[in-house]
């Protein structure tokens, strides 16, 4: 079925928006994440501009994390209290993120530095897991050590926690004291990187949790998505404002996401912390590949953008906008990138007017956006398969070991 | 005045049609969640 989204003025199969949301669900109730690191390239690869995309996937992103909150709670995994006061230490952060965005516009390259940050945080987040996986799973599967179930409390998190600065404040669910300014500090800078990179930071906040603050994994997870609530639903109403979330096809997901975050909050309860955290270093490596290709699909658009945006700033019909409508922008790059949403054929048909270079060039920035989609919506479609197989095999082994136990 | 309330008007039909998905997913949310412990037969919590 296809249903037509009469903002954006796009079409699309109703079932693809379903999966997607479906997948991103299982996902985002498995690792605590809103996962729009996904969300948003796929929603591109199907057409979506990205403008509403972003819009789009926060809607989504506040909607499904309500679902998965609830049902972590039920669970005993959500620490409200941190979870509180993190919000607190982000917003700052996130605030002072956006600032230094600002700063970095008016001296320029700002693009280049968000990109390489991004790139370090992903490959260097996961590597670390990675290590620590295989370090700690070194020599279990030939009997020559115990087999863990969680990697316990890292050293940096017993030294935060061993930090006495008044006021303490105990932490009931994740089952320890630590200085409320250890939070705080640490949510600061967590929301100052998302702010920064212009994500909403669950892939950021959740090693944090983990390894500098010495939250259980699941607790880890479940405080997380009690923060994404927050900071989704925030998104979802100032995107709303501004007319860039497409309410169909986020209801639309939705219902995917709904079912997807009961599938992955489950399988948190099946699968062992360690190995919640190997699946997570895996996917910010694929997350890392695709902003390569992003990277590499930038190299390509500053062939034209230079050339593009000259056209743009020359033209009667932007020269008019920039008066009335557009005076309401905060730059004049915003009132370009928003011109051109509304100008799409124009600006098409500008190109197709270009040298044979830059007709390339756009080919070939649409191509490696293409790649970048199509990366992490196969990484969300496997590891959804991969996280409900290993959910319905820990069922499974349950069932096995009450039955036996029964018998004896 | 008119400002205001047309101002008002956009926030307060923008909370209530996020407010609506979000009930929409929680109702999803919450059926689903219960057939799927029916149907890997988990009772309890």
């Amino acid at each position: 079925m296809e249903i037509y989204l009469p903002i954006s003025g796009v079409e699309i199969m109703a079932w693809k928006l379903i999966l997607l949301g479906f997948t991103v669900g299982v996902i985002g109730g498995f690792f605590g994440v809103g996962g729009a690191f996904m969300v948003t390239p796929a929603l591109n690869v199907f057409g979506f501009p990205m403008a509403y995309a972003i819009g789009t996937d926060m809607a989504h992103i506040a909607g499904k994390s309500i679902v998965a909150t609830a049902k972590h709670r039920k669970y005993g995994n959500v620490d409200m209290r941190l979870g509180a006061l993190m919000i607190i230490g982000t917003a700052i952060g996130i605030e002072c993120g956006a600032k230094t965005i600002m700063w970095l516009e008016k001296v320029g390259r700002v693009d280049i530095v968000v990109r390489y940050t991004y790139m370090v945080l992903l490959f260097g987040l996961s590597s670390f897991m990675l290590y620590e996986y295989f370090t700690l799973t070194k020599g279990t599967s030939t009997g020559k050590s115990k087999p863990v179930s969680d990697a316990g409390t890292s050293g940096l998190a017993l030294k935060m926690q061993s930090l006495k600065i008044p006021p303490m404040i105990h932490l009931k669910v994740s089952g320890f004291h630590i200085s409320v300014w250890v939070i705080l500090i640490v949510s600061a800078f967590t929301g100052f990187l998302a702010g920064f990179l212009g994500v909403g930071g669950g892939f950021i906040r959740m090693p944090s949790l983990m390894y500098v603050i010495g939250c259980p994994t699941r607790v880890a997870v479940g405080t997380d998505l009690f923060e994404i609530v927050v900071t989704g639903a925030y998104g979802a109403f100032s995107y709303a404002m501004k007319g860039r979330v497409e309410l169909i096809a986020a209801a639309v997901m939705l219902i995917g996401a709904a079912v997807g975050a009961q599938f992955g909050t489950l399988a948190t309860q099946y699968v062992k912390g360690l190995k919640i955290r190997l699946y997570f270093a895996v996917t910010m490596l694929l997350a890392g590949v695709s902003v390569i290709f992003k990277h590499v699909a930038g190299t390509y658009k500053a062939v034209y953008s230079s050339q593009l945006n000259a056209w743009v700033k020359s033209n009667p019909a932007f020269l008019e906008y920039a008066k009335t409508e557009g005076a309401k922008m905060g730059s004049l790059k915003a009132q370009v990138a928003e011109w051109l949403l509304f100008h799409k054929a124009e600006a098409q048909a500008w190109i197709a007017k270009q040298s044979d270079v830059i007709i390339q060039a756009r080919a070939m920035e649409k191509m490696w956006n293409a790649y970048a989609g199509y990366l992490m919506l196969g990484a969300a479609v496997g590891l959804s398969i991969l996280i409900i197989a290993k959910m319905i095999a820990g069922i499974k082994h349950e069932k096995k070991v009450l039955a036996e136990k029964a018998l004896v | 005045m008119t400002v205001i309330v047309s101002k008002l008007i956009s926030v307060l039909v923008t909370v209530c049609l996020l407010g609506a998905m979000m009930l929409l997913t929680m109702g999803v949310g919450w059926a689903s969640g219960k057939l799927i412990r029916k149907m890997f037969g988990l009772g309890g919590k």
